[in-house]
C-alpha cells in the first residue's frame, strides 16, 4: 500500500494526539492528589549514599512491606549531587524524596524541602523525637527539614593492628607514644598516619578533635557566633594543627592527597597505618567487608585487622580525650514539590524508623537512627580488640559533644581555608583564629 | 567495456530558458527565501537557546543576592562587581592565571617549534613514533592525568626518584602541595599535556612553507640560525600569534587540572578564577557573586578573543 504525504501526516497527527492524551491521563492519575489507597505510585528517590550497588537491597525490602509503592532510586556523586537536586527540586521535576547531609547543605535546601514534623508525629508516635538520634541537627528555623537515618562520629583514629603487631608498635594515647610508634612503624617502610588533607572536611574533623581537648564544646558555640573563636585556645589549636605536620605525624604531601581515594586506598593497602576516619568505617572491622575489598586491595586485607581508638592526647594535658562529635550521617527529606507526600512520608518512616530498614544498617556496623536498634558485634576480624571499640563508640555516640557540620558554609570555608593555609606554613595560628572569627562576624551579622 | 567520458556540460544561450529545477517547483520566491534559513536554524536554536540565553541569564543572576536555590533572590544592582573588584581572592586568581598563562605559552609554543624542526627533518629515525609519543598526552583525559601527577609528584614519586637517580639526593619536595611550587607545578603538568599541541599546529605551518626559500636561503651560505630566525619564524607567525592568544583563553578557562591536583591550595596558592567561581556557588551558596566572576571571566575571554581575532589578520598580512 502506498502511503502518500498527506495520509502519512495524518497518521502522525493522530498518534501524537494519542500519545500526547495518554501523557495527559497518566500525568492526571499520578499527580492527583485522590488518588485510592489501594493506587500503586510511584516515589522517585534521590541519594548519593546508599549507591547503586546498594540500593536494591533497601528497594526489595521496602517494596516487600509496601507493595502498592514501587520506589525508583537515582544515585548521585556527591560532588555533582547539590547541584542535581538544587535544579530538579527547584523545578519540581526531581525526587520525591531525596538525602540531606546535615551543615551547611540542610540550611540551603531547606525552603525546597516539606516539614516533616507533623507528619512523624501522625506516624511515627508524639515521642518521635525521643525514638530518634540527633533529629535536632536537621531543623532548620523550627522546621524538620528530614529525619536521620544513621549516625556517625569523627574524633576517632583507626589503626591498623596487624602493621602494629609487626613494627611492635602499641596504639598510642599521646603525642610522645604517638611518635615512638610513628618511627616503630616507619621503620619496616609503612607510612605512619595518612591524611588527605587536600579534602577540607577531613582537616575539619582533625581540628574539632584538637579544639575538643583544649576547650572541650566551645568550637561548636564559636562557628555558630555564640562564642570568640579568635581566642588563644582556638590559635593554640592551630598551632597543633601545624605541629602535626612539621613533626612528621601527617605524611609529607598530604595537602595535595585527598582522603578519598588516596589516603583510604593507602590505608586499606597497609601503605599505613593509621588515618582519621569516624564511625562510618566500623563495616572495616567485619570479615565479610575485608574479604569483599580483595578485589580492590589484594589478599592482605582479609588478614588486616582495623581497630578504631580514641585520638591521641596531642595537647599535653588534654581536657578530654576521646569524646565524638557527630550526627546523622544522611537525613531524609521530602521535596515541598511532591505530589505523593503521604508516600513519599511512607518510605521516609521505613528507612528512618522502621526494625527492618534500620536492622539493615545495624547489620553493616554502622550506628542506626532508631535507638532501640542496637549495633551487634558479631562478625568481627579480631573481636578481642573490637569488641570493647565498638561498646565504646555506642557509649559516645549517646553523648556526643557536637555536631560535626559547621552549618554556615561561609564560616566552613573560612576555616578550612586557615587550616590548610596553616598547615602550608602561610598564615600564622593568630591570623587564621582572626581570619575564623571575621567570617563568623559576617556571617552572623556582627 | 564501457568508457567514461566526462562531457563538458552544455553551454546555454541567453534565450534558452534552463529547466525548472525540481526544488523551486511549486515554491514561492517568498518561500525561496527562507529556504537557507531553514538549514541554519537547529545551530541557530542550539547556539542561542543554550549560549546566548545562558550569558544572559548568567548576567541576570550576577546582579542577585541569590544562593542559587531559593524561588528567588534580592536584586542589588552592581554591587557583586563591586565586591569583585575589592574581593583580593578574586585579583589573586588573576594573578595566578597570568603566570600559569605565561609560563604554559611561552614554553608549549619553544617547545613545539623545536620538536616541530627536529622531526620535519629526514635525518630522524623514527619519527612517527616520536609524533605520536608527543600528541599521545593532549588526548588523555585531564581526570587521568591529574591522578597520576599526584603519585608522580609526591615526595615519595617517581618525580623525586628520578632526581634521586641523578644524584639530587636532597630531592625530596612535596610538588603539588608546597605553595612555593605547587602553581609552578600545575604549569608543568599542563606543558607535559598540551605541548604535542602546539608542534602538531607548528608542523602543519612548516609543512606549508615554500621550500624553495629554504633552498636560496642555503645557496646564499645562511646557517641553522639564520634560517630559522629570518625565515621560518617569520613564516609562522599566524600560528604563533594564534597559539599565543588560545593559550591566553586556555589559562583563563583552565579549571579541571587545578581542581583535581591541588583543589586551589595549599590555601590559595593555587586558585584560578575558575575553581574561584565553582567554590563560590557549589561550595558557598553565592550564585550571584559566582555569575558576576563568571561574566569577569567572559569579558575577558571575549577582550583575548579580539586581540586574537586582530593579530590572526596582523599574520595574514
Amino acid at each position: 500500500m502506498k502511503i502518500t504525504a498527506q495520509g502519512w501526516m495524518t497518521k502522525v497527527a493522530a498518534v501524537t494526539v494519542i500519545a500526547i492524551a495518554a501523557v495527559g491521563m497518566t500525568a492526571c492519575s499520578t499527580g492527583s492528589s485522590t488518588t485510592s489507597s489501594s493506587a500503586k505510585q510511584t516515589i522517585n528517590w534521590w541519594s548519593w549514599n546508599p549507591d547503586n550497588t546498594q540500593d536494591k537491597a533497601w528497594i526489595t525490602a521496602f517494596e516487600k512491606e509496601h507493595p502498592n509503592i514501587t520506589v525508583k532510586h537515582r544515585f548521585i556523586q556527591i560532588a555533582d549531587y547539590p547541584n542535581a537536586v538544587r535544579l530538579a527540586a527547584t523545578s519540581g521535576s526531581g525526587p520525591d524524596v531525596f538525602g540531606l547531609q546535615v551543615g551547611a547543605m540542610t540550611t540551603q535546601f531547606a525552603p525546597l524541602t516539606a516539614d516533616l514534623a507533623p507528619l512523624a508525629a501522625k506516624n511515627i508516635g508524639a515521642d518521635w523525637k525521643s525514638k530518634l538520634n540527633a533529629t535536632d541537627q536537621l531543623v532548620v528555623s523550627g522546621k524538620q527539614v528530614g529525619l536521620p537515618w544513621m549516625i556517625t562520629g569523627g574524633g576517632l583514629v583507626w589503626y591498623n593492628k596487624t602493621i602494629f603487631d609487626k613494627a611492635g608498635a602499641t596504639p598510642p594515647t599521646n603525642l610522645a607514644e604517638w611518635q615512638t610508634a610513628c618511627a616503630k612503624i616507619e621503620a619496616i617502610q609503612v607510612k605512619c598516619f595518612i591524611q588527605g588533607a587536600k579534602d577540607d572536611w577531613v582537616n575539619l574533623d582533625v581540628y574539632q578533635t584538637i579544639a575538643n581537648q583544649i576547650t572541650p564544646g566551645t568550637f561548636y558555640k564559636a562557628v555558630n557566633g555564640k562564642a570568640s573563636f579568635n581566642s588563644a585556645d582556638f590559635t593554640k589549636a592551630f598551632t597543633i594543627w601545624k605541629s602535626l605536620f612539621s613533626d612528621g605525624i601527617i605524611q609529607s604531601g598530604a595537602l595535595a592527597t585527598t582522603q578519598y581515594p588516596d589516603a583510604n586506598d593507602a590505608f586499606n593497602k597497609g601503605q599505613a597505618a593509621m588515618i582519621a576516619f569516624g564511625t562510618w568505617n566500623d563495616d572495616h572491622m567485619t570479615t565479610a567487608t575485608l574479604a569483599a575489598n580483595t578485589a580492590t586491595y589484594g589478599d592482605q586485607i582479609k588478614s588486616s585487622v582495623f581497630v578504631p581508638i580514641a585520638f591521641p592526647d596531642v595537647v599535653g594535658g588534654a581536657k578530654e580525650t576521646g569524646r565524638l562529635f557527630g550526627g546523622p550521617d544522611v537525613g531524609w527529606a521530602i521535596s515541598a514539590k511532591s505530589t505523593k507526600q503521604a508516600a513519599a512520608f511512607t518510605l521516609v518512616q521505613w528507612l528512618t524508623s522502621s526494625k527492618t530498614a534500620q536492622t539493615m544498617m545495624a547489620t553493616s556496623l554502622q550506628t542506626p537512627a532508631l535507638k532501640s536498634v542496637p549495633v551487634p558485634d558479631t562478625g568481627l576480624a579480631d573481636p578481642a580488640v573490637q569488641k570493647p571499640a565498638l561498646a565504646e563508640q555506642a557509649k559516645q555516640i549517646g553523648n556526643l559533644i557536637g555536631s560535626r557540620q559547621i552549618t554556615n558554609a561561609d564560616v566552613a570555608t573560612a576555616l578550612s581555608q586557615a587550616l590548610s593555609s596553616v598547615a602550608s606554613g602561610q598564615m600564622t595560628p593568630a591570623a587564621a583564629s582572626a581570619s575564623v572569627q571575621k567570617a563568623i562576624d559576617t556571617a552572623f551579622g556582627k | 567495456m564501457t568508457t567514461t567520458v566526462i562531457n563538458k556540460p552544455p553551454v546555454q544561450s541567453a534565450s534558452v530558458k534552463p529547466p525548472a529545477s525540481r526544488r523551486s517547483n511549486g515554491r514561492t520566491p517568498g518561500q525561496r527565501a527562507i529556504t537557507p534559513w531553514l538549514y541554519i536554524l537547529p545551530a541557530a536554536i542550539l547556539v542561542v537557546g543554550v549560549i546566548y540565553v545562558g550569558i544572559g541569564y548568567t548576567g541576570w543572576v550576577s546582579t542577585l543576592n541569590w544562593n542559587g536555590i531559593d524561588a528567588s533572590g534580592r536584586q542589588v544592582g552592581f554591587d557583586n562587581y563591586i565586591a569583585a573588584a575589592e574581593d583580593p581572592v578574586l585579583w589573586q586568581a588573576l594573578g595566578h592565571v597570568l603566570v600559569f598563562g605565561i609560563l604554559t605559552i611561552v614554553i608549549q609554543m619553544v617547545l613545539g617549534l623545536i620538536m616541530a624542526i627536529l622531526l620535519g627533518s629526514n635525518a630522524v629515525f623514527g619519527r612517527p613514533i616520536y609524533k605520536v609519543v608527543m600528541f599521545l598526552p593532549v588526548v588523555l583525559a585531564p581526570a587521568a592525568v591529574a591522578t597520576a601527577f599526584r603519585g608522580i609528584l609526591a615526595p615519595d614519586g617517581q618525580f623525586n626518584g628520578l632526581l634521586h637517580a641523578l644524584g639530587i639526593s636532597s630531592a625530596n619536595s612535596a610538588w603539588l602541595a608546597d605553595p612555593h611550587f605547587a602553581l609552578y607545578s600545575i604549569a608543568a603538568i599542563n606543558i607535559w599535556q598540551w605541548t604535542g599541541f602546539s608542534f602538531l599546529l607548528y608542523q602543519a605551518a612548516i609543512s606549508q612553507i615554500d621550500q624553495t626559500l629554504f633552498e636560496a636561503a642555503a645557496i646564499d651560505g645562511a646557517g641553522t640560525f639564520k634560517v630559522v630566525r629570518y625565515i621560518l619564524l617569520p613564516q609562522v607567525r599566524g600560528t604563533t600569534a594564534t597559539l599565543a592568544l588560545t593559550g591566553c583563553i586556555g589559562a583563563l578557562k583552565t579549571f579541571d587540572i587545578v581542581y583535581l591536583t591541588t583543589g586551589g591550595g595549599p590555601g590559595r596558592s593555587t586558585e584560578f578564577l575558575t575553581t574561584y567561581v565553582y567554590k563560590q556557588v557549589i561550595e558557598q551558596y553565592h550564585a550571584g557573586y559566582s555569575a558576576a566572576l563568571s561574566i569577569i571571566l567572559l569579558i575577558l575571554a571575549l577582550t583575548l578573543t579580539a586581540i586574537q581575532i586582530r593579530a590572526y589578520r596582523f599574520g595574514e598580512d
